[in-house]
């Protein structure tokens, strides 16, 4: 059953406007940023080296901020309309309504960032050929990556985006539980990201996780640190999420 | 068991549920045998949405237990039974087509497919081929494809909250039918409703309720019983009560020409009794009562 609400998840995800919306807004800012960064290589173009790092900010920060509202309403909107009780009714154990979501959100969510990669991907490879990129455009922990293949990277970072994507998600599928609105849920993107300007310690920070391309040289994020510290995210929403579940009386 | 000597499908006792100092529900005891249809009737706020979530296990009672679809039900522990629901306002998700929802839904237990789904959309009176989505469903097409979700999975308890809500005439009768065949083929129904004639027409028993009480249980055959002995009169004659001292009968009310009378004389005999007394009668015949009649006098409501 858990695996086929996962797709029942992913499939109403998808087919969301909001979700194409999401597709659709991060694969202009990757392909803006990327050809920035060509032309801040090139100065003299359209662009100048400072609107390229200002765009390229956005266009990384933007997916894990914006993606709640397209992936994470799902708990708080349900527990409004009453659909919620629908799935309840066909014998849905609670613990699973909270985990198959949350993985769903995390494949929408690599899929979303996949799939908006692909107009970077083209353009990577018109703008580095499979000769080699300039390896000082990559993050720290990659550096040799895009060198050597650009496709790879370009993937893989958007895979890692995708997974904060979908973690800050789960976050936000955690908060509807316990708040019966969809978009005050879906803000939570929002106050973790506010929670990055108290937190001293670096590697907890989810706002220098999410921004990871702003921190090139911090040498302790690896793709493995930071699928584990999403990961652990997810854990604990899932945790909150169930609890939270379980122990309310009325589902609506 | 009934008659037929099947097991309860519902067997509710002494369940009530309480929040804070308030009970939502006391003390209600429910036995709904399979192809039954009883209905759920009160004002609002009476308990119904309450009885009917403890039954979906939903919540928990706070006292009382029970069984539903052969799971226990207790204080501590909150059941997940098969049941089929239809609430007040249907909810689905809007930006899917019609089939689309009820194959998301039928893939959540796996025991149907599409092609059941559409069979079951066409039952209702929906295209299972319709594209649009929902969201611009009106009020009737949601009622109807509330209803296809409710028993697509062949459920052995339907839980229905007014499920003749925004229909059409044609779409009531439908409706009326569609619950009638359901019970027909076995499934035990649980209907609330605020729509006392429809109650009327499809339940075998009524349960009025307030204030989280059963006040009174009506079967089908003692609302008929009720109107026995009470006949309304039409006449032009001003019929006073010396005029039919000889007859044993009260006037229990009058609007011009129009008297309701209470007699436990045959009819027959009571209307060559009043030609006798120089009466002149126009019309003459039994009064109806009905589900609102015993709901109004019970819940003490002014029928104005």
């Amino acid at each position: 059953m858990w695996n086929r609400l996962i797709w029942l998840e992913v499939r109403r995800t998808v087919a969301r406007r909001r979700y194409a919306l999401l597709i659709a807004v991060n694969a202009a800012f990757a392909l803006y940023a990327v050809l920035a960064t060509r032309n801040s290589v090139y100065p003299g173009t359209i662009m100048t080296a400072p609107i390229a790092f200002a765009v390229s900010y956005v266009a990384v920060s933007l997916m894990p901020v914006v993606a709640p509202f397209a992936l994470g309403d799902s708990l708080a909107a349900d527990r409004v309309s009453g659909y919620l009780m629908l799935q309840l009714t066909r014998s849905v154990p609670r613990p699973l309504l909270a985990s198959s979501r949350a993985v769903a959100a995390i494949i929408s969510g690599v899929v979303a960032a996949l799939v908006s990669a692909v107009p970077c991907l083209i353009a990577a490879y018109e703008l580095y050929p499979p000769s080699g990129g300039d390896p000082t455009a990559a993050v720290a922990f990659l550096p040799g990556l895009l060198a050597q293949s650009p496709a790879l990277y370009v993937l893989l970072m958007a895979a890692l985006y995708g997974l904060a994507a979908g973690a800050v998600a789960t976050c936000a599928l955690a908060v509807g539980t316990f708040v019966r609105r969809p978009i005050a849920a879906s803000m939570v993107a929002v106050f973790l990201l506010g929670t990055g300007l108290v937190i001293p310690v670096q590697w907890a920070n989810p706002l220098e996780r999410i921004m990871f391309a702003s921190t090139w040289q911090a040498t302790w994020t690896t793709p493995v640190s930071m699928t584990l510290y999403w990961g652990a995210i997810v854990a604990l929403a899932i945790v909150v999420a169930t609890a939270r579940l379980t122990q309310m009386d009325d589902c609506s | 068991m009934d008659q037929s000597g099947a097991a309860p499908i519902l067997e509710l006792a002494g369940v009530g549920k309480q929040y804070g100092r308030k009970w939502a529900l006391e003390a209600v005891d429910l036995v709904l045998h399979p192809g039954q249809i009883i209905g759920f009737v009160g004002p609002n706020g009476a308990g119904k949405t309450t009885l009917l979530k403890v039954i979906m296990g939903l919540i928990r009672p706070s006292r009382g237990n029970g069984s539903v679809v052969g799971q226990q039900l207790s204080p501590t522990s909150r059941v997940a039974p098969h049941v089929g629901i239809m609430l007040e306002r249907p909810p689905f998700i809007e930006h899917l087509s019609g089939l689309r929802n009820l194959s998301a839904l039928a893939s959540i237990r796996n025991s149907i497919d599409t092609d059941d789904a559409r069979r079951v959309m066409g039952q209702v009176g929906l295209d299972p081929d319709a594209r649009r989505p929902v969201r611009t469903y009106s009020q009737g097409m949601r009622q109807r494809l509330a209803f296809a979700q409710a028993v697509m999975e062949d459920p052995p308890l339907l839980l229905l909250d007014e499920p003749t809500n925004g229909l059409d005439p044609h779409g009531i009768v439908q409706m009326r039918e569609s619950i009638r065949s359901a019970a027909h083929n076995g499934t035990a129904v649980l209907l609330a409703s605020h729509l006392l004639s429809e109650v009327e027409a499809i339940c075998d028993e009524v349960i009025l309720v307030e204030s989280g009480k059963v006040i009174k249980r009506i079967t089908r055959g003692s609302i008929a019983a009720m109107g026995k002995g009470t006949l309304r009169l039409v006449t032009n004659t001003d019929v006073q009560p010396s005029l039919i001292q000889g007859c044993d009968v009260r006037i229990v009310s009058r609007s011009g020409s129009v008297y309701t009378l209470e007699t436990h004389m045959p009819t027959p005999d009571l209307v060559r009794s009043l030609v006798a007394d120089g009466i002149d009668i126009e019309e003459i015949g039994p009064v109806g009562t009905t589900l609102e009649d015993v709901y109004l006098e019970t819940l003490a409501y002014d029928a104005r």
